[in-house]
């Protein structure tokens, strides 16, 4: 097997006292899909910020991170995109969304104003924001959620990076324009050749669009393999109990809303 | 009409009621206390025998009733002519025009300046809220902040003007002096120097605070993470994310401030002995002189209209999402 894109080895995260992540080890391919599934607090965002490089500055980390892939560490913003889940958090509100994405471009590509400006537009026009020159001078809020989330993966992009974090980033939108930001993001990472990791507690999703699925639950990778593997033969009780929790509409209405019972676990 | 020229006409419009109020108000409170600008008058000159009160009332027009007297004044107010100062023995309207100019000059600088020394200092303590640099500076404009503006002036003037002669000791300018020209200017502009460090010292430190705590807020906002997460530098970050959120409220307080500012130099123009419009004012009382005070309290109300004004004109300009709702 060739070199790993990303390879994790005994990653610990503690909060002041609270662990979130416990001696977590996972490696990912480069072009390769990884889903990380699991519920509230199970450490799964923790995990995609700690690759990332922004957990809080009061989090205490152990073991390794490594890009065997990269020449260098990884930076953000050039190496690393990250799209968050809140697209209204993601945007200064009195910054014009062309001059937002410009000023990325800028910082990691070393092209003048103008340049950036209609590279700006360029990648506005990639994430499918309509006439994209004329809404270079828009603000944030002249825009839908939707389209929100869509500029902000614009300018996570702007950097050219060769990996998207992407931390549950259809959490906070509607089912229609969910599948829109997941077809698009599919797309975009086909067309790029980007890595792609993303968060989420929507297993549907993950098995769709995941190649690979690493499942979390108290701060402990329970599982971690393809998703076919994972999802069709779980070893782990844990995931056996998730996917029977999921609801699927051919499946008996009384065993739809089944509740995971924590005790029975491990 | 460019829109905001016809925005400017509406508002100044809408506040003409505002006008009307403090008016009527300021009339009934004159005439609500006891005595008139005779009594003060003969407390001034001093002997003066009860006939010639009346003639010097019926002169000023005082012993008419005071529905007739407000009539006779908004009337004459109507045509543009703000009535007879009998303290000054002058048209209202000419000496105001010479005291406003020295007022407006004393608080746009000294405002400007508190504004952004202030709000600079206030980035560079909001930058890293809780480094040395950060505590440094709020313990320092809060130290500033509770020292009044009067001592200031007078310990200014002991150090400056009395101890190092380096800066005239009071008055806005040196008295028939000749000077013309830019020897005026600048003649003016060392009189100005102790007054407005006075005045703008006090008030910086609280636009430092101001624009400290709210960059202190912003840093918390999710939109900073995303930032930082795009790889900008920690400067950019600072001077064109943070401090461009966090100055909109501050501006606002410019607006708030103009009032204040108004205010606070009675005391200051007192300090340095200048013939400024807070003295004015102060003097009109002194003498009872009720069309004298009316109409400084009317210039001052349009000016702090014309202030807040300016200050929504500018945070349209700086919000869009106010911008979008006008």
């Amino acid at each position: 097997m060739s070199e790993p894109y990303l390879r994790i080895r005994n990653l610990t995260v503690d909060y002041g006292g609270t662990a979130a992540l416990q001696d977590v080890s996972l490696q990912l391919a480069k072009g390769g899909r990884l889903a990380l599934i699991g519920e509230s607090g199970s450490g799964k965002s923790t995990l995609a910020m700690a690759i990332a490089g922004l957990l809080p500055r009061r989090a205490r980390s152990g073991g390794t991170i490594e890009f065997p892939a990269l020449p260098r560490q990884p930076s953000l913003g050039k190496d690393i995109g990250v799209l968050f889940q809140d697209p209204s958090g993601s945007l200064d509100p009195v910054m014009t969304i062309g001059d937002q994405i410009a000023e990325v471009v800028m910082t990691h590509r070393g092209l003048s104003w103008i340049s950036a400006r209609l590279m700006a537009a360029e990648l506005l026009d990639r994430v499918h924001i309509p006439k994209p020159l004329s809404r270079l001078n828009s603000y944030p809020h002249e825009f839908s959620g939707g389209q929100k989330q869509r500029i902000a993966l614009a300018a996570a992009l702007a950097g050219n990076p060769s990996l998207l974090i992407a931390d549950e980033p259809t959490s906070a939108l509607d089912t229609v324009v969910q599948r829109h930001i997941v077809n698009l993001l599919d797309e975009l990472v086909r067309d790029n050749g980007l890595t792609l990791l993303f968060v989420t507690h929507d297993i549907a999703l993950a098995s769709e669009r995941a190649d690979t699925i690493g499942v979390l639950y108290k701060g402990k990778l329970v599982e971690c393999g393809p998703t076919a593997g994972v999802l069709g033969e779980p070893e782990h009780a844990y995931t056996k109990a998730l996917i029977a929790t999921h609801i699927s509409l051919d499946m008996p209405r009384r065993k739809r809303l089944a509740e995971i019972n924590a005790d029975g676990l491990q | 009409m460019p829109p905001f020229v016809s925005f400017f006409l509406r508002r100044l419009l809408g506040a003409l009621p505002v006008l009307i109020v403090v008016l009527v108000g300021s009339f009934l409170l004159l005439e609500a206390a006891s005595g008139d600008a005779v009594d003060s008058y003969v407390a001034r000159s001093g002997a003066m025998d009860a006939e010639q009160m009346a003639q010097l009332r019926q002169e000023w027009g005082l012993d008419q009733g005071p529905l007739h007297r407000f009539r006779a004044y908004a009337s004459a107010l109507a045509q543009g002519d703000l009535g007879w100062s009998t303290a000054f023995e002058r048209p209202v309207g000419s000496v105001i025009a010479e005291r406003l100019p020295v007022t407006l000059l004393l608080m746009g600088i000294a405002t400007a300046l508190a504004f952004f020394l202030g709000s600079l200092l206030g980035v560079l303590a909001g930058a890293r809220p809780g480094s040395f640099r950060d505590r440094f500076l709020s313990i320092t404009s809060l130290a500033l902040y509770a020292v009044p503006g009067f001592w200031l002036g007078l310990v200014l003037i002991v150090i400056f003007a009395v101890d190092l002669r380096w800066l005239p000791i009071g008055g806005i300018e040196t008295v028939a002096s000749g000077k013309s020209g830019l020897a005026r200017i600048g003649d003016i502009a060392a009189h100005l120097v102790l007054p407005v460090a006075s005045l703008a010292m006090v008030y910086m430190a609280l636009y430092l605070r101001l624009m400290r705590d709210r960059m202190g807020e912003i840093w918390r906002d999710p939109f900073v993470r995303a930032l930082e997460a795009r790889g900008l530098s920690r400067r950019r970050i600072v001077w064109r994310h943070v401090a461009r959120n966090a100055v909109l409220p501050v501006v606002t307080m410019l607006g708030l401030q103009a009032a204040a500012m108004l205010g606070g130099s009675v005391v200051v123009e007192s300090v340095f002995a200048i013939p400024g419009f807070g003295r004015l004012a102060a003097e009109a009382v002194a003498r009872r002189d009720t069309p004298l005070l009316l109409g400084v309290i009317l210039c001052s109300a349009v000016t702090v209209i014309i202030a807040n004004l300016l200050v929504d004109l500018a945070y349209g300009k700086l919000d869009p999402r106010v911008r979008a709702g006008r």
